[in-house]
């Protein structure tokens, strides 16, 4: 698979393969923080999630010599991150970090003082819901929501077919709905934030 | 894959202002920003790791390293496969070319070698040779053009392809219409074909002893 229209990330990835070494840096500001929350929420430890930056980004650094863009740069490091994440899940399990709606709260972009309260519950509770789903329904639901990418991507990443990438994707929705009852009505009354920088961006 | 994960029969619909919130919520979780002190910590963290890689390996990957876009794992073991599988049929076919046939193979390399080989055959050996009943057991008589065909023509197979399953014309001359009905079915005809040879054989021995070959 070829990337559509061309990602400035992938053009960063091969500057580095060519040698560019601040172009792995650059990768790595983009990246490390939006990969970290999405390995906090797949194995439910921060420190687990640290490491597991740590070596995406090492197996990033070692594909140098045999990077070949056929992806987004986000769906090859994504990938990485959810294989060594499932590896992880496979180990005695560790103790979960995130019960706690205060970590949330600073993990949070600043909502309007007014909302904080109802802010921070329906994002604790998210957590919560997003937590007890499956772990394939996570990351499809992640992948999909979060980092924008297509059926067809995070199939790649999950090495699933798009159709049940799919099926997962409303699965998951499903049971967030269910158990987290009006969170849209919540969200919409409590914060005004919307977009996230990502969507700014464009 | 699990079948469930394609099963959506019973999940209840989800509207479009529920699926809006959810990947909301999701996106401001992607987008929750993280403290500089854990950047510096991991990408601390990361340099220590890419330096004892550097050191471990010189320079390449880590041994643990798993590469995204290698082949997948039944590619490697392809070639060793089909190269033992090329072996084995080249095995089966060196086997079907060197499998005693017993109704002429022996007796061409006794007429051939003259003097007794280590492997040659005796008459009185255990697997005694009785040319009616293994024709019978061979179905297709055809063995001799087959073995005859890809080999090098020596003197074995001429022997082999020289005689035609034309049955001694004596014997013909004897024989009773029914008879020689029977004598055209292919089993009868394979039968003469072998007494044939075993006739030319015996000449050829008796050619060889007074010396005329």
């Amino acid at each position: 698979m070829e990337p559509q229209p061309r990602d400035p990330d992938v053009d960063r990835m091969l500057a580095f393969c060519a040698g560019d070494a601040d172009a792995f840096d650059q990768l790595f500001e983009r990246w490390a923080g939006p990969l970290l929350r999405y390995l906090e929420r797949m194995v439910g430890d921060e420190a687990t999630a640290e490491e597991l930056v740590q070596e995406s980004f090492l197996r990033v650094h070692g594909a140098r010599d045999r990077y070949e863009p056929r992806a987004r740069f986000s769906t090859f490091l994504y990938r990485i991150a959810t294989n060594l994440a499932l590896n992880e899940l496979k180990r005695p399990r560790r103790v979960r970090g995130h019960d706690d709606a205060d970590d949330l709260a600073l993990a949070s972009p600043a909502p309007a003082p007014d909302s904080l309260t109802d802010d921070r519950r329906a994002h604790a509770e998210l957590v919560r819901a997003l937590d007890d789903l499956p772990e394939r329904q996570r990351v499809a639901l992640w992948m999909s929501a979060a980092e924008g990418c297509s059926h067809r991507e995070v199939a790649e990443v999950l090495g699933a077919s798009e159709k049940s990438v799919k099926a997962l994707v409303h699965r998951a929705r499903a049971s967030l709905v269910d158990r987290l009852g009006g969170f849209g009505q919540r969200k919409a009354r409590g914060t005004s934030k919307g977009a996230s920088p990502r969507e700014m961006d464009a | 894959m699990s079948e469930r994960d394609d099963d959506t029969k019973n999940v209840p619909p989800v509207s479009e202002e529920d699926a809006r919130a959810i990947d909301a919520g999701v996106r401001e979780l992607r987008d929750a920003p993280v403290g500089a002190e854990r950047m510096a910590r991991m990408r601390a963290g990361l340099d220590a790791r890419i330096a004892a890689a550097a050191a471990e390996g010189e320079g390449g990957a880590p041994a643990s390293v798993t590469p995204i876009s290698s082949h997948p794992r039944w590619q490697r073991w392809a070639v060793p496969a089909a190269a033992a599988l090329a072996a084995a049929v080249l095995l089966a076919l060196l086997l079907s070319q060197g499998e005693p046939e017993p109704g002429d193979r022996g007796p061409i390399e006794v007429a051939d070698d003259g003097a007794p080989a280590p492997v040659q055959p005796t008459p009185e050996s255990p697997p005694e040779v009785v040319p009616e009943t293994q024709v019978a057991d061979a179905p297709a008589p055809a063995p001799a053009p087959d073995v005859a065909d890809p080999p090098v023509p020596g003197p074995e197979t001429q022997v082999a392809d020289a005689p035609a399953p034309t049955p001694p014309a004596g014997a013909l001359d004897a024989a009773s219409d029914e008879e020689l009905a029977v004598a055209f079915e292919y089993d009868r005809l394979a039968d003469y074909d072998v007494i044939a040879q075993l006739e030319l054989l015996e000449l050829l021995d008796v050619l060889e002893a007074e010396g005329s070959i």
